[in-house]
């Protein structure tokens, strides 16, 4: 059972992802949208940014599977590169959130006392006020952008992230394989990214994949209230915003971005799901504390 | 006569994957009314599991496999719902090892206790009240009217195993199963609350079933006696017959590695392959470690009557000899090693390393070479070893770290016998006596001057025990190594120390060699922990009845930090600090009355 069994290790998970139907399910429409949108150059057959004044308002047919919008914009090249420019955001956001809330969170743990005190505070003050206020500040006084909109986004997200990932390394800290690093004489980064972050590692993937889902659902949100992408970017939550006061006319232009946000975020949450029980995380626990 | 329990050629086992594991195969065995039966066995043989079909509760994924658990004529598999919560209310009660985590941490004891004797109707508060008291009383709880109203966390972990054993009575049950009741606790305690089971036990006239790894407690408590190895019974009958004259030889194994106060030397190992080694305490040998007048206080602000954690401590390390520092739980010992490894600060005493280094009060401040010489080895096997990283990796760490030269993880492995086939494993799939020695081999690969071991050996079963204490005995010898071994259990120290510090709150009451401690004289402390000490082959009827205190929370202000206790008190004990009174060349004690006499 002993190299045999490490060997199993990954696998193991995947296996347990695979057996729950929902976890699966949702693994595969991440999946999905990701060639989507990898492919995007391949399957559009139209620039999406660029207007044609000859074919606007189109019906679905022909040339223009899903029809034009109003500036004569191929409403399927436009929904293909919109996933890209959906994923490549909300990820990068993500990753930001939390790869900083990681490293605050093992800092705070590790040492403690007035750092620890003065970081916990900052958050509870910033969790306090409504995340679209404090981002709604953030777009007001830097402008709107994609940058803005991470920076936004790190802002709002990082705090939660650092909560739940602080209580998990204050669980592995008292061990004692941590403190005969400490009485050996090892730095603060070696034990928390050696002795520390593999034992955390569960908690931080299910933290990803489950703020991805959310970070995704605001950036569009924000589009759509105009704070997000500026236009003409290809942004699902631009899309719905610039057609939806022409939905009898050209429904599908309102339409696919809205069944492509809601697929991708509804396969994120699944997976995230079955990320966290196939790893044992309690997710319960962890949105409570 | 009746059996009040009667098990039948009783199998459990789980399946894993496709494979079906027998935790328990053919298990015969038979308990009259009144009869007190002992499970042994090492970990891993089934004995808990065995203990807990008596209730009908087995883990989620076991199963029967065969045969049957009858209690009082009833078939207890038989039972579902709520005939089985009746049968379970009513007819036999467990005491778990660990009560003080089986209580509600937010109900009143009162409350608790009423909870276990709902069935009998007690309409009003005062009945229910006066029943709870009575209940307090019977397990002797100090002060059980004013206990009532409190909650568990303002117990001592003795107290909350006699409320534990108070809640199982409360049902009167005909069959009170007893999970290592007393083994998370100090030696007096122990002594206590088994002997209010056994008072109890002859009162009620209950059978009893007690699960213990301790030879001593079972031959203190039993009747009869079934010992278990892998999930069978290898040998069962009378307690005196089994343990005098043990047919098997796994049980004549198991008896002659116990370590006993009255035997001196390591105890031959189970198979008998390694004999009784007896150790020979180094001569003239240089000090690796002098503490001095060391203090430690964890109170943020000072609290009237009381002193400091730690206060005065002296002690030495010579090379080569092994210094038991011994103590209840809450005696200050694991908190000496951590100011020594430089992980708790310490405020006031110096602290001295090889004669010439003065070691600096936290790890930040000392150099390479004083963190290098100075190591740690951990009680817990389990917790000491990160999880997610191979023995490789652990062991490989310090030889980097430390640069030493001429030196492989291999070598240090097969050191502490582990063949190199062990280096890519995970602590996971090492047995618990393994991941001890991967946790030797990582403080020896930094070529140590001192060891630091904190109760290594105390969770380990007692042939993982010997073999690890036969380790400790030969590193030290061959390295010229010294080692502060930190531990509670007496016997333990008897076979490995060849020094002995007795500590009681956080004060040195007594210190010479392993002769002079165990020997005719000494402080009255160390006197009562001596008698409290259960072994196999006692005259147990002929012992003083246990006595019932327990440790203060924390150390008086002024005076013997012992005098609240202690049978020889005067008045003068309660104010002036004990002096220190040799009683030969290596022999001192803390005391003002036994000094005087000398």
């Amino acid at each position: 059972m002993t190299a045999t069994a490490r060997r199993r290790g990954l696998p193991r998970v995947v296996r347990s992802i695979l057996r729950s139907r929902s976890a699966t399910i949702g693994f595969g429409l991440v999946l999905l949208h990701v060639l989507l949108a990898l492919l995007a150059p391949v399957l559009a057959q139209h620039d999406p940014v660029v207007n044609d004044p000859n074919a606007v308002l189109q019906l679905p047919g022909g040339a223009y599977p899903l029809g034009t919008d109003t500036l004569g914009r191929d409403i399927l090249s436009r929904t293909l590169y919109g996933g890209r420019y959906a994923l490549t955001t909300s990820l990068t956001a993500t990753a930001i959130v939390v790869l900083l809330g990681t490293v605050i969170a093992g800092l705070a743990a590790f040492y403690g006392g007035w750092l620890d005190d003065l970081i916990t505070r900052v958050l509870d003050s910033v969790l306090a006020v409504p995340a679209i206020l404090s981002l709604l500040v953030v777009v007001t006084v830097f402008g709107s952008g994609t940058w803005v909109l991470i920076m936004a986004i790190v802002v709002v997200y990082t705090g939660g992230v650092i909560r739940i990932v602080r209580a998990a390394a204050m669980d592995v800290l008292p061990r004692d394989y941590v403190t005969a690093a400490r009485a050996r004489g090892e730095g603060v980064w070696y034990i928390l990214a050696r002795e520390v972050l593999p034992n955390i590692l569960d908690v931080v993937l299910v933290e990803f994949a489950m703020r991805a889902s959310w970070v995704l659902l605001l950036i569009s949100s924000l589009s759509f209230l105009g704070f997000g992408a500026n236009p003409p970017t290809p942004d699902w939550g631009l899309m719905v915003a610039e057609n939806r006061s022409l939905m009898a006319l050209v429904p599908l232009a309102t339409v696919a971005p809205m069944v492509s946000l809601a697929t991708l975020i509804v396969g994120l949450n699944l997976a995230s799901d079955g990320l966290a029980k196939s790893l044992g995380v309690d997710r319960m626990k962890e949105i409570v504390g | 006569m009746t059996a009040v329990v009667e098990i039948k050629d009783l199998g459990v086992s789980y399946t894993s994957g496709d494979r079906r594991v027998d935790v328990l195969s053919e298990v015969t065995l038979r308990l009259e009314r009144g009869d007190v039966l002992g499970l042994v066995g090492e970990s891993g043989s089934g004995k808990s599991t065995l203990a807990g079909t008596l209730l009908a509760s087995l883990r989620t994924s076991s199963f029967i496999s065969s045969g049957t658990v009858t209690v009082e004529g009833q078939d207890v598999f038989q039972l579902q719902g709520r005939k089985l919560r009746e049968f379970r209310a009513t007819r036999v009660a467990l005491v778990p090892q660990n009560a003080g985590a089986a209580l509600t941490p937010t109900m009143k004891i009162v409350d608790q206790l009423a909870e276990a004797f709902a069935k009998e109707g007690l309409a009003s508060r005062q009945e229910r009240r006066a029943r709870a008291e009575e209940l307090l009383k019977t397990v002797r709880l100090p002060n059980p009217a004013a206990a009532l109203d409190r909650y568990p966390h303002q117990f001592s972990g003795g107290q909350q195993q006699r409320i534990g054993i108070a809640m199982a009575l409360a049902a009167r049950p005909s069959v009170l199963v007893l999970d290592e009741p007393t083994t998370g606790l100090d030696v007096v305690t122990q002594a206590a609350i088994l002997d209010t089971l056994s008072r109890l036990q002859r009162e009620l006239g209950m059978s009893m079933v007690l699960v213990s790894h301790d030879l001593g407690v079972i031959d203190r408590m039993c009747t009869h006696i079934a010992v278990l190895r892998d999930g069978r019974i290898v040998e069962s009958g009378p307690t005196r017959t089994v343990l005098s004259e043990p047919a098997h030889a796994y049980t004549r194994g198991l008896i002659a590695s116990v370590p006993r106060i009255a035997v001196p030397g390591i105890p031959p190992s189970i198979d008998g392959t390694d004999a009784l080694t007896v150790r020979e305490a180094p001569t003239g040998t240089a000090k690796v470690l002098e503490v001095r007048d060391l203090t430690v206080d964890y109170r943020h602000k000072h609290v009237p009557g009381t002193g400091p954690t730690v206060h005065g401590v002296e002690l030495d390390v010579h090379a080569g000899e092994i210094v038991a520092l011994v103590g209840e739980s809450g005696s200050g010992k694991s908190t000496i090693a951590n100011v020594i490894a430089g992980l708790q600060r310490r405020e006031a005493g110096t602290l001295t390393l090889s004669g010439a280094t003065t070691l600096e009060p936290t790890v930040a401040r000392r150099t390479k070479p004083v963190r290098q010489a100075v190591q740690f080895i951990f009680q817990n096997a389990d917790t000491s070893l990160n999880p997610r990283r191979t023995v490789r990796n652990a062991v490989d760490r310090p030889l980097r770290l430390f640069d030493v030269r001429g030196r492989s993880v291999e070598k240090t492995l097969a050191e502490v016998d582990l063949d190199g086939g062990f280096a890519e494993r995970l602590p996971g799939q090492l047995s618990g006596g393994q991941r001890q020695r991967v946790g030797i081999a990582r403080a020896m690969a930094a070529e140590p001057t001192l060891v630091l071991a904190d109760e290594i050996v105390s969770a380990l079963d007692v042939s993982v025990q010997s073999s690890i204490l036969r380790l400790m005995d030969r590193l030290s010898r061959e390295k010229g190594l010294g080692v502060l071994f930190i531990t509670h259990d007496l016997a333990v120290v008897r076979a490995v120390a060849d020094r002995i510090v007795v500590l009681y709150l956080g004060r040195v009451v007594e210190q010479g060699r392993v002769d002079d401690i165990f020997g005719e004289v000494g402080h009255p402390y160390t006197r009562i922990l001596l008698d409290a000490v259960i072994e196999l082959g006692d005259d147990h009827d002929a012992a003083a009845p246990a006595r019932q205190d327990e440790i203060p929370d924390a150390p008086p202000e002024h005076g013997c930090a012992f005098a609240s206790r202690c049978p020889l008190v005067r008045d003068v004990c309660r104010v002036e600090t004990p002096p220190v009174v040799p009683l030969s060349p290596t022999h001192t004690i803390h005391c003002h009355v036994v000094g005087a006499e000398q």
